[in-house]
């Protein structure tokens, strides 16, 4: 009896050293040059080796749907090709998904997400470009060309009935990219690791020493917030993301669809939820809305928020 | 002395210091951040054991000043003014106790000055650079004991002139 | 003239023994490998990022400096500073090591510590 538990103990400590042996520890990669931001794949891995191949596949995966909603660059098959022909056939799956994700929003947000505004913005887009504002009457002519009904899915045949209307994912793409590339790390066995695509955050499992901390910007300078999460998305859409100053004037890059003007609601809107296309719609559209309809979307939602004003105050749903 | 001399022999020293920080700023740098030859100190030491601390003062705050107005950024004026002061207060303090020779307020002047530019470095940048401090400690005073060495041979023989001259 | 000699070199000696029981003090938490590297501009947290992988951080100063991490050391290139002390102090890789730029305000630190964010949003 007494061997069997001297063999017993020497086994369970054997274990435990090979529990030390196998210990984790944290890589991170930045990705420069993608989704117009800079992108971070952080994960907890095991080898140099294995960290390597899967931050090479997280590239290829973030590249491959880079370049398809890619409406300035983009090659066949994507976004750019439906917007100047207004016809993508054989479109590929991930297209589709993305522009029905847009669709099904459009309604849900009353109108404040829509992927169909890219007339809109592209004049943004030069504004923020050039340095001179858009002309009313040019943006009120683009805002004839937003009817997301133009966009028609059939199959895998994709159409817009307007030709003058052309589809801008770029609030949504990040989301939707991180949840698809997350699958992949998942896939290869990865439990914890996080991707960070410009103020898009989505997290899975937690870190050897515990949950992910997120600092959330104060846009005073500083953090205003910190959040400890695991197996969620924290998405935050913020006017200083991205923007234009114009004769003293700051221009963010997020479009009211009803002003067709920047929503000025807040400095930054937040999203906490598991799935990080989630996040990104509703932050972007929960930016371009009132506080009391937000918390209505948001409860709707079941997710947390937090909206940050413009003298560093914030208020949640929580 | 009449106090039209004073005056002039403060300018030539200013002016000798001036020159030195620049002679300094022409050498290659020692290769480590923060560490000067202080050469300006021996202008600085001279007015010191001629005069008093305030001609001292006077010469090192115009020697700071000219050179920020003539090459430094205005972190550098921060630097130079938290350096020289420190270094003077050690200096004049160190030689109103009267246990020191110039070679021995020269030293813990060179290190004053290092420290006065760490801690200014301390306030503007936080923490990182406490690595350098005793690499700072040895230079200021070893190359404050140099040119303490220096200033004594050169404040005797002053000293002498400036008495015949009456 | 040398009549306080003495003393001269007894201040010499402790100030020496002082800085090189700083150092002894220094090194003896220095050598262990760090985790983290810390960069501050003008004395505020700029970035922390992880001390491994392969990656180049731009600091947004005067001109530019841009700080590389590669193969758990991390050295400074680019830098538009007018001594380049921060090139020339080489690569650094233990915790508690940092390089200094002086000119542009920035320090770079290795830490031992996990980041306090993982992500700023």
């Amino acid at each position: 009896m007494k061997r069997i538990i001297a063999i017993l103990m020497a086994s369970l400590l054997l274990l435990s050293l090979c529990g030390c042996g196998s210990s984790l520890s944290r890589y991170e990669s930045i990705f420069t040059d993608l989704f117009d931001t800079d992108c971070t794949f952080t994960a907890y891995c095991s080898s140099d080796e294995e960290f390597e191949e899967v931050s090479a596949a997280v590239y290829a995966e973030l590249s491959r749907l880079d370049a398809l909603f890619d409406i300035y660059d983009g090659g066949e098959g994507s976004l750019k090709e439906l917007n100047d022909t207004g016809i993508l056939e054989n479109a590929d799956e991930d297209i589709i998904n993305l522009l029905e994700l847009g669709i099904n929003f459009y309604s849900l947000s009353g109108g404040k997400l829509n992927i169909a505004m890219g007339s809109v913005l592209s004049l943004w887009h030069d504004a923020r470009e050039t340095g001179i504002l858009p002309d009313d009457s040019e943006l009120a002519e683009a805002s004839n060309h937003c009817d997301i009904t133009c966009l028609a899915i059939d199959g895998d045949t994709i159409t817009l009935g307007d030709p003058d209307m052309s589809i801008d994912v770029g609030s949504i793409a990040k989301g939707y990219s991180a949840d698809i590339v997350a699958e992949l790390v998942s896939s290869y066995g990865i439990e914890s690791f996080a991707l960070d695509l410009g103020g898009n955050v989505k997290t899975v499992g937690e870190k050897p020493t515990g949950k992910w901390v997120i600092g959330i910007e104060d846009p005073n300078g500083g953090i205003l917030k910190t959040v400890e999460v695991s197996d969620l998305s924290v998405v935050t859409s913020g006017d200083y993301e991205r923007y234009t100053v114009i004769d003293g004037v700051t221009y963010s890059h997020i479009i009211d669809p009803d002003t067709l003007y920047p929503a000025e609601y807040y400095r930054s809107v937040t999203v906490i939820c598991e799935s990080s296309s989630l996040g990104d719609v509703l932050s972007t559209s929960l930016f371009c809305m009132d506080v009391e309809s937000g918390k209505e979307l948001a409860s709707e939602m079941g997710v947390e928020v937090m909206w940050v004003y413009a003298d560093g105050s914030t208020e949640s749903n929580s | 002395m009449s106090k039209s001399k004073k005056i002039a022999l403060c300018g030539v020293l200013a002016g000798l210091a001036f020159a030195l920080s620049y002679i300094e700023m022409l050498l290659p740098s020692i290769g480590i951040v923060g560490a000067k030859l202080g050469l300006a100190n021996l202008a600085v030491l001279i007015a010191l054991y001629l005069f008093s601390w305030r001609e001292a003062a006077a010469v090192s705050g115009v020697r700071i000043i000219l050179s920020w107005l003539m090459f430094g950024s205005f972190t550098g004026l921060i630097y130079s003014l938290c350096g020289g002061v420190l270094s003077l207060a050690v200096m004049s303090i160190l030689k109103k106790i009267d246990k020191f020779s110039p070679v021995g307020v020269s030293i813990a002047g060179g290190v004053g000055h290092n420290l006065g530019q760490i801690l200014a470095a301390f306030a503007l940048l936080g923490s990182g650079i406490f690595g350098y401090l005793p690499l700072l400690i040895i230079f200021g005073a070893v190359f404050g004991g140099i040119i303490g060495v220096v200033a004594a041979i050169l404040i005797k023989a002053l000293k002498k002139v400036v008495k015949a001259d009456g | 003239m040398f009549k306080h000699l003495k003393n001269d070199l007894i201040l010499l000696a402790a100030i020496i023994a002082i800085a090189l029981g700083l150092f002894w003090v220094e090194k003896s938490r220095t050598f262990q490998d760090g985790t983290t590297v810390v960069i501050t501009l003008s004395g505020e947290t700029y970035a922390e990022v992880s001390l491994s992988g392969s990656k180049k951080v731009e600091i947004p100063v005067e001109g530019l400096l841009t700080v590389v991490i590669d193969g758990g050391e991390v050295y400074v290139t680019d830098s538009t500073c007018p001594d380049g002390l921060c090139e020339r102090s080489g690569a650094i890789s233990k915790s508690g090591e940092s390089i200094v730029c002086l000119p542009n305000g920035v320090v770079v630190k290795i830490t031992s510590d996990e980041p306090e964010y993982d992500f700023i949003n």
